[in-house]
């Protein structure tokens, strides 16, 4: 027997219109390609954020990057520090290791995904 | 149990006295024997013991020796390691598949991996590594350097010792310059092979020991199966794959056909091999965290739970209860992410794509609830050794809630829909069976082992984590075939939800990380994890460093490998893809490499990209079409620029 099989008082012709209406006044699942952004929900992770003030240039991020990704560097000297990030956006795997190891919490997690790029050269970024 | 075991193997082997040791509840280990001593023990353990259940096979680098780790058990699930070794000279040990028909594929990956000289082991298709990988190098000893082998050459730049130049590797009839100490002990074993008692099938498969080992091809086994039929002029061979379009990963199966039946079956995998145990041994033990979740796309949790499990036993830390409960939200929530999966794959398989379009929306709901809770869709990366990442607010459970509930009343539908639709018992019942007593021979494991009845789930047998308070009600069915693991899937997603929902109910309160130092202490550890497919069993060791020594993941689908000859043989063609897609196989799990197998007329050539495009361009040219318009000089410049 299948269970496909329409028994008598299995249609619900008000399901379908009620359906009808809903979809009639929804909003679209669909973005506008050129225009539309998409956002991704606050806690999925994207791109990191880093604050070169509270840096204290331990290096354990480099250190516990899965992929070799981030590289802080320090263009000042040592009593006045100019710390800088560099990620290879090629290279992040958006794991969040970097912001789970750091002693400062000065790396966090972001959502943002818009990271697309023409040239392998423009996936490097300053942070 | 584990000491009745320790005392009968002591009492019937004096000489293993101080060697036996209970390392962890449930495992019996048993020190480094020499070979002669360990055959014995292994072959008593099997007949008397009754120790029938093959684990896992794992290679080691021990210096001048490479170690061989046995792990098998038996009805009462103890888990026995026995060792053995064999001088890297002349790697030589005897293979157990007659005894453990589920080795065959871990003890090609000894040969390969390793340079292990198994002598006896059925010829087949090489494993893990791609053809036209040279046959005197064995990435996994500790002196091989992956920054030393050129992949396009497939040269290896380091200075010729003795170990890679002259072992007698996976071709005894030519041993090479093997030197004096080498004869030596290769008339050793074979004098210990004579004093050892195999059974028949052992015997039988020692006779292979003259002809080639791995390294030959799949199809050339197939004129050999169609030499032997009575009727063969009327068998037809089908190779599918590598790439094929019904294949969803890269995998061969050379099938011979007598009319519509299939009569014999040759697979070959490893085309996924990514040698992710290699680099694990040279990344710290928060960064391998990363590799292990990349095994498998679809159970990434269950590898990083099994991974995380034992880096903290290693490490003696005791993970927080509530981060032990978040791990079982999250498995169980992987388990129903990886049945609805499965299930659309096996109504795509067999025509009813509605079914496949109905379980992947129901999909989606889990996925999106995945992402939130870890942070990503697939690997979510919310394990941490000493715990989880992230915790699960009022909110996040809420919303748990509110998928559950529809997924139950979708779940308890796909139920009816199998257990009355005629079409699907029709098109599902009676087709890749594996019978409850195949499935102890082959070692199958997780659905494939319940359908036909075994109540085989690590989750009651060694209940890990927050599993020790909520017990799991094993679904068993008695079907064995196709249907009996639709049905099994299906009702163990119900059981999931239960999980969730209790595990929700009675979430403790209270910190959900520990710290875990960066230097683990020596040791080993074994860890076995339900995976959606099965028992997934890793194996850690580690020297005291920061770095592990010894990585080996044993995914779920590799044991369940064996039997699918078995099963495809005797079947109809047309039931081939369903009877493939029914022990759920992932091949990243099971192979671990990106490489590129050379066609017939190409073998042992890797092309690059632009030796490939002028290779097919010929290839239309000499069959009259012109590929006009596609200028080669403007392709390659074009690729120059890009890369």
């Amino acid at each position: 027997m299948s269970v496909f099989k329409r028994k008598p008082g299995r249609t619900h012709p008000g399901r379908i219109s009620g359906a009808a209406v809903h979809n009639l006044f929804s909003h679209p699942a669909t973005i506008k390609y050129i225009g539309g952004k998409y956002t991704l929900d606050k806690r999925c992770r994207g791109l990191i954020k880093y604050d070169p003030l509270l840096c204290i240039g331990c290096g354990l991020c480099m250190k516990d990057c899965p992929t070799g990704a981030i590289t802080i560097v320090n263009k000042g000297t040592k009593q006045d520090r100019d710390m800088h990030a560099y990620l290879d956006t090629g290279k992040c795997i958006f794991c969040g290791q970097c912001a789970d190891t750091c002693p400062k919490k000065d790396i966090v997690v972001t959502s943002e995904s818009d990271l697309s790029n023409f040239s392998r050269d423009g996936l490097k970024i300053e942070l | 149990m584990e000491n009745e075991l320790m005392e009968a193997l002591i009492t019937r082997f004096p000489e293993l006295e101080g060697k036996v040791k209970i390392s962890a509840p449930l495992r019996v280990s048993v020190d480094w024997l020499p070979q002669e001593t360990f055959l014995k023990v292994i072959t008593w353990l099997h007949d008397e013991k009754k120790l029938t259940h093959g684990h896992n096979v794992i290679g080691t680098d021990e210096g001048d020796n490479l170690g061989f780790i046995y792990m098998i058990s038996g009805e009462d699930q103890v888990i026995v390691i026995l060792r053995t070794t064999a001088p890297k000279q002349a790697p030589r040990i005897p293979s157990l598949s007659g005894l453990y028909k589920c080795f065959i594929l871990f003890e090609r990956e000894l040969c390969d991996l390793f340079g292990a000289d198994v002598t006896g082991l059925p010829p087949g298709p090489r494993y893990p590594l791609p053809d036209n990988w040279p046959k005197d190098q064995w990435p996994l000893r500790k002196e091989w350097k992956p920054e030393k082998f050129d992949r396009q050459t497939m040269i290896y730049q380091g200075d010729s010792t003795p170990e890679t130049a002259g072992a007698p590797a996976g071709n005894p009839a030519s041993p090479g310059p093997a030197t004096e100490g080498a004869a030596e002990v290769n008339a050793k074993t074979e004098a210990l092979l004579q004093t050892v008692e195999l059974d028949e099938e052992a015997r039988a498969a020692a006779a292979f020991v003259n002809q080639p080992l791995p390294g030959e091809a799949a199809s050339d086994n197939a004129p050999e199966t169609a030499a032997k039929h009575p009727n063969s002029e009327n068998l037809i061979t089908v190779p599918i794959g590598p790439q094929h379009p019904s294949l969803d990963e890269p995998s061969t199966f050379t099938i011979t056909l007598e009319g519509e039946k299939v009569e014999g079956a040759v697979i070959g995998i490893g085309y996924n091999h990514r040698g992710l145990e290699k680099a694990c041994e040279s990344r710290s033990y928060v960064q391998d965290l990363y590799i292990i979740e990349r095994v498998c796309g679809i159970c990434s949790h269950a590898h990083t739970t099994a991974y995380c499990m034992c880096v903290e036993q290693l490490a003696g830390v005791t993970v927080p209860p509530r981060a032990e409960y978040i791990r079982l939200i999250v498995g169980e929530m992987e388990r129903l992410h990886s049945h609805l999966l499965w299930l659309g794959v096996a109504g795509h398989e067999i025509g009813f794509d509605t079914l496949f379009m109905m379980s992947w929306r129901d999909r989606e709901r889990v996925l999106d609830i995945l992402t939130v809770l870890g942070g990503n869709r697939i690997n979510y990366g919310i394990n941490c050794l000493g715990g989880v990442r992230r915790d699960i607010d009022e909110g996040l459970a809420q919303e748990i809630h509110k998928t559950l509930d529809f997924l139950e009343a979708e779940i308890k539908y796909y139920l009816k829909l199998a257990e009355t639709d005629s079409t699907l018992a029709a098109r599902l019942a009676g087709v890749g069976v594996l019978s409850k007593e195949d499935c102890l021979l082959y070692g199958a494991a997780g659905p494939v082992a319940r359908a036909a009845g075994i109540s085989d789930d690590v989750r009651q047998i060694e209940p890990y984590g927050a599993y020790r308070d909520i017990p799991v009600r094993v679904i068993t069915d008695e079907h064995a075939d196709v249907f009996g693991r639709t049905l099994v899937r299906i009702k163990e997603m119900l059981e999931s939800i239960r999980l969730i929902r209790e595990a929700l109910a009675r979430l403790p309160e209270g910190p959900i990380t520990v710290r875990v130092p960066r230097r683990i202490p020596a040791g080993e550890a074994i860890i076995r994890v339900e995976a959606p497919r099965g028992e997934d069993l890793h194996y850690l060791r580690s020297n005291g460093t920061d770095m592990p020594d010894r990585v080996r993941v044993r995914a779920p689908t590799e044991c369940n490998w064996h039997g699918m000859q078995h099963m495809l043989e005797g079947g109809y063609l047309s039931d081939v893809p369903i009877t493939i897609a029914a022990i759920d196989p992932c091949y990243s799990c099971t192979d671990r490499a990106i490489s590129l197998r050379g066609h017939n007329s190409l073998s042992g050539q890797v092309l690059d990209w632009q030796q490939l495009r002028k290779y097919s361009l010929d290839w239309y040219r000499q069959r009259g079409i012109d590929p006009s318009g596609i200028d080669l000089a403007d392709i390659s410049a074009h690729t120059d620029g890009k890369e």
